[in-house]
């Protein structure tokens, strides 16, 4: 409708309706840098704040999905979102993304959260799971295109061999970067094979190019990852929130390649020393066990001298009583052994008839006899 | 058919084993002799698997991801 003075009247809806459009038209999106103000979180969803400067106020709205990590008043902000005229409740800004800005409010930010974090307990040390050691498959995350990813590659190659490495090239500072970390690490952990350990490196940077690693939806899923996670992001003296969740943190991405395998020159100087024991250890064990057969040889022998012994015993006592039943020793007490002409041993005196002759053994020979008839 | 060359953790837990095997008491020094000379072929697979064996990379973009069951 236009009025008389060519002045264009709307209903309150189609102006409504005409502004949002005009406004998506002219700018799409807006980056808004800004102090935070009368921020609050509702229902455990949505976000309401604004963001101030000397002179102007501005209202924002969004989901607790697209906070970095606990914000407070005061902190410095950068918000991506779009402009939007809201039927009831008038203008704000629809989040799209935001991150502290400033040393101090990054600081803040990520010392809120850490403590957030911690009272949950995903720093804790009973969480840490050990490393496969070496492993096979690697899922590496990180940008290809980077400095820490070729130095990485570069000490893991030198080091050890056979390793499978998938690596998701992501953005590893900027607004994309922390939903892309958070993809990888879950990209991984579903895949079809998923690898043996995740690595997740950055080289060094300001506090403003690290803050991906202190995203709080980044921190926890490191920290939810199902497979064990090695994170080294920055200079040794860095530390970020992402390390501090993941199961092994490295000083730097070069120490990462350090931690994750041995070097393969002093791993086969172990395997040879290992088989040099072994060597030893059979050689020890061939020695004692000629010992033993020696010692068994000498107990064998020792059986032996031992039966014998008792059987040379038995013999000697037997020859005793053998010598107790010699009629040669009862003829040395006197007695005498008397044969007949025959020769059979005389046992009666009616074997001997008179005038007949006789043998009489004693000790000393023997004589023959004539029997006489027995005297009356 | 080719068979799949061994990995390093496959020849690794081979000379492991036979390393154990080596130092049971119960091992007699025959049988010792024999493990050595198996323990000593896997020593030099091992060698020849670090020697040899190349880290293979493949690169994935963020934006191109394929499906986690491998489908694109």
């Amino acid at each position: 409708m236009v009025t008389g003075d060519a002045t264009p009247l709307f209903s309150v809806s189609d102006f409504v309706g005409l502004v949002n459009q005009a406004m998506e038209y002219a700018f799409g999106s807006v980056l808004i840098r800004g102090e935070l103000a009368n921020f609050r979180i509702s229902k455990n969803r949505w976000v309401y704040f604004d963001l101030k400067d000397e002179s102007a106020s501005v209202r924002f709205f969004g989901t607790v999905y697209n906070l970095p990590g606990p914000l407070d008043d005061g902190m410095v902000l950068e918000v991506r979102g779009t402009p939007r005229l809201h039927p009831q409740f008038g203008f704000s800004v629809t989040v799209q993304s935001m991150r502290p800005v400033g040393e101090g409010s990054i600081r803040q930010a990520a010392e809120l959260l850490q403590a957030k974090l911690a009272a949950e307990g995903l720093f804790a040390p009973e969480r840490k799971r050990p490393l496969p050691y070496p492993p096979q498959r690697v899922g590496l995350i990180t940008s290809s295109e980077s400095a820490a990813c070729a130095d990485f590659i570069k000490i893991l190659n030198a080091r050890w061999s056979g390793l499978d490495i998938t690596l998701a090239d992501v953005q590893v500072q900027g607004e994309a970067a922390p939903a892309q970390l958070v993809q990888a690490v879950q990209w991984l952990n579903q895949h079809a094979v998923p690898p043996d350990m995740l690595v997740m490196i950055r080289g060094g940077g300001s506090a403003d190019d690290l803050q991906a690693f202190n995203n709080e939806q980044v921190v926890r899923a490191v920290a939810s990852s199902r497979i064990p996670t090695l994170v080294a992001i920055g200079h040794e003296v860095d530390t970020s929130l992402a390390e501090l969740a993941a199961d092994v943190r490295a000083s730097t991405p070069s120490n990462a390649a350090e931690l994750m395998v041995p070097d393969k020159s002093r791993e086969m100087m172990a395997i040879r020393l290992q088989l040099d024991q072994s060597y030893q250890d059979v050689i020890r064990r061939l020695g004692q066990q000629r010992q033993q057969d020696g010692e068994a040889v000498a107990h064998a022998a020792y059986l032996v001298d031992q039966r014998l012994e008792r059987e040379r015993r038995e013999v000697e006592g037997l020859r005793q009583l053998v010598r107790a039943y010699d009629p040669f020793v009862a003829l040395q007490r006197g007695y005498a052994i008397v044969h007949d002409e025959t020769g059979r041993l005389v046992r009666s005196a009616s074997q001997l008839a008179a005038g007949t002759s006789a043998v009489v053994q004693v000790q000393d020979g023997r004589r023959r006899v004539v029997v006489q008839p027995e005297r009356e | 058919m080719a068979t799949k060359s061994k990995t390093y953790a496959e020849l690794r837990a081979e000379f492991d084993t036979l390393v154990s095997q080596l130092q049971d008491p119960e091992c007699d020094v025959d049988q010792a002799a024999k493990l050595f000379e198996q323990a000593i072929k896997a020593a030099d697979a091992l060698d020849k698997h670090l020697q040899t064996a190349e880290n293979r990379i493949a690169k994935v973009k963020l934006d191109t991801l394929p499906a986690a069951d491998g489908k694109a």
